[in-house]
């Protein structure tokens, strides 16, 4: 009876990974479109949920996530690039307890907007260091030092289409 | 900078001074996505566990689809026309898209009269025409024999793309290209469209729409004149997407067709003198003989057909067998012109004895009389 304790060796592996406390983060998105509602009082902007939309129409991106593990998760860094086809909309990126960076350069460098900037030639010769402006944006990126077990939240951002 | 949800009022100016640089910038605000362009969102989360050690990363996504935007189409104002009477006019009208999408648009046309009857102008090919419509995905420059456009998620079959055909005559920034391939990535989103002639006119910006161009006919029946020698129709036509009737387009200056009717005068000269002069009146001696000239004179602007001579011979003459003649011009004198037989034949000139009718009905070109000419018979009776 060889075989025996390899078996029990196996069982024992795979109950301790099974036992270890492990985070398990779920990301979903809701899309909505801001649509324009014409009343006696004046014009309202309210959003609803949209699998179309016209260029110009603006589209607000719902990221939800979750801890569904049993131990924290840290540092998590939830990223989305801008969707091809749409221009990202100044200071709309939400995010509680989180950090909000930019990148204009497809995701290779991130900062907060401020610090994000780029060089320009003038006529004149000279270069000159521009911040970006935010239809310039190709990423977004919020970082969670945090999520406790069963802890959720959300962030978002619009976007104009093309 | 610190984000936080709400932003902070320092943060809103900013934020105000930052669209207005927005508004400056043309390229973003002209862009335009076209129709049936799928927008893919896809978020990713990375994270660590509480070590530190880093878990697989999970990821979300969301699409959608860009719509039509109907928009109204370039229609072209084709040029005035004149027509006789009974003729019908053919106007062919070349309309552009300029819409992100494919879309069907209605034609409908008024054809305004003067001193002259109405009549409902006609579309021989139906009175409704499709145009196909896309976007630059990317900027075109000058020499490019191809552009890249939005993936059209393949609505309406592979070989149309947002309803361009190979072939298709498509208008980017005011200039017209054939096109001589299509190309789909749906991995990429996009689509490629071969031109049959490089970019020309400078470079066109991304979101530019590229708009499909065709021509359609429309007929439009002259009438008939009520007053004068000529009246008009004044058409106007115009294209509405069916899928919105605000995106409408009407021709910018109305095609003026100028309906010009026949005005046949007749005047019937005698000659004593075997044809050396013909007047109103005359005297001779019994046995002369005389030369009848029937002159029919076409003061319209347009053909008078079906041209047609009757004179019945006074009593007291007798026709000379024979004698008819035809001529295109007044001054034709009698010896130059051209002999008709009298029996019943091709050249339409008869001479019926029991009713000693003189006769002449040549039709066809023969009996078409144009704007400002004559027809002129001739003829012999011998006073008894």
């Amino acid at each position: 009876m060889k075989a025996l304790p390899l078996v029990a060796f196996a069982l024992s592996i795979s109950l301790a990974a099974a036992a270890a406390a492990k985070p398990r983060i779920v990301v979903a998105i809701k899309q909505s479109k801001e649509i324009v509602e014409t009343t006696d009082a004046g014009n309202k902007t309210r959003l609803v949920p949209a699998t179309s939309a016209s260029p110009g129409e603006v589209l607000e991106y719902v990221l939800s996530y979750k801890n569904e593990g049993d131990e924290a998760a840290t540092n998590a860094i939830i990223e989305d690039p801008i969707p091809k086809g749409t221009t990202f909309l100044a200071n709309t990126a939400t995010g509680e307890n989180t950090e909000i960076t930019f990148s204009s350069d497809g995701g290779k460098t991130f900062a907060v907007p401020v610090k994000l900037t780029y060089e320009i030639k003038l006529p004149s010769g000279a270069v000159e260091r521009r911040v970006a402006i935010p239809a310039e944006y190709t990423n977004v990126r919020w970082t969670v030092k945090q999520i406790a077990p069963g802890a959720s939240g959300q962030v978002s951002f619009r976007v104009r289409v093309n | 900078m610190k984000p936080t949800p709400v932003p902070s009022p320092s943060s809103l100016l900013r934020g105000a001074l930052v669209l207005a640089t927005i508004a400056l910038a043309p390229a973003a605000a002209f862009a335009s996505t076209a129709a049936n362009t799928v927008i893919n969102n896809t978020a990713s989360v990375s994270y660590n566990d509480a070590g530190g050690t880093a878990q697989t990363p999970v990821t979300a996504s969301a699409s959608v689809t860009v719509t039509l935007v109907p928009s109204a189409v370039t229609i072209s104002s084709p040029a005035n026309q004149t027509i006789g009477q009974g003729t019908t006019a053919t106007l062919t009208y070349t309309v552009t898209a300029n819409a992100n999408g494919p879309d069907n648009y209605n034609l409908t046309s008024s054809a305004t009269p003067a001193s002259v009857t109405a009549v409902t102008p006609a579309f021989p090919t139906g009175a409704s025409i499709a145009l196909g419509g896309t976007t630059l995905a990317a900027a075109a420059n000058n020499g490019d024999t191809s552009i890249s456009v939005p993936y059209d998620n393949n609505v309406g079959g592979a070989a149309l793309l947002n309803g361009i055909a190979v072939g298709s005559i498509v208008v980017i920034n005011g200039n017209p290209y054939a096109v001589s391939s299509i190309t789909k990535n749906s991995a990429a989103n996009t689509a490629s469209i071969g031109l049959g002639s490089a970019i020309a006119g400078g470079a066109v910006a991304v979101g530019s729409v590229v708009g499909e161009r065709k021509t359609f006919t429309e007929t439009v029946a002259s009438g008939t004149v009520t007053s004068g020698s000529s009246g008009t129709q004044t058409v106007s036509t115009t294209a509405t997407s069916a899928t919105s009737a605000g995106a409408t387009a009407t021709q910018g200056t109305p095609t003026v067709i100028t309906v010009n009717r026949p005005t046949l005068t007749v005047t019937k000269l005698v000659s004593t003198d075997n044809g050396v002069s013909f007047g109103p009146s005359g005297s001779a001696a019994p046995g002369t003989t005389l030369i009848y000239k029937i002159t029919a004179s076409n003061t319209g602007a347009t053909n008078a057909s079906q041209v047609a001579f009757t004179d019945v011979i006074p009593a007291y003459l007798a026709y000379v067998a024979g004698s008819g003649k035809f001529a295109t011009s007044s001054a034709t004198a009698y010896g130059a012109a051209t002999g008709l037989t009298d029996g019943a034949d091709a050249d339409g000139f008869s001479y019926t004895a029991g009713t000693n009718t003189v006769a002449y009905n040549p039709g066809g070109a023969a009996g078409t009389v144009a704007g400002g000419g004559v027809l002129v018979l001739f003829f012999e009776a011998k006073i008894n």
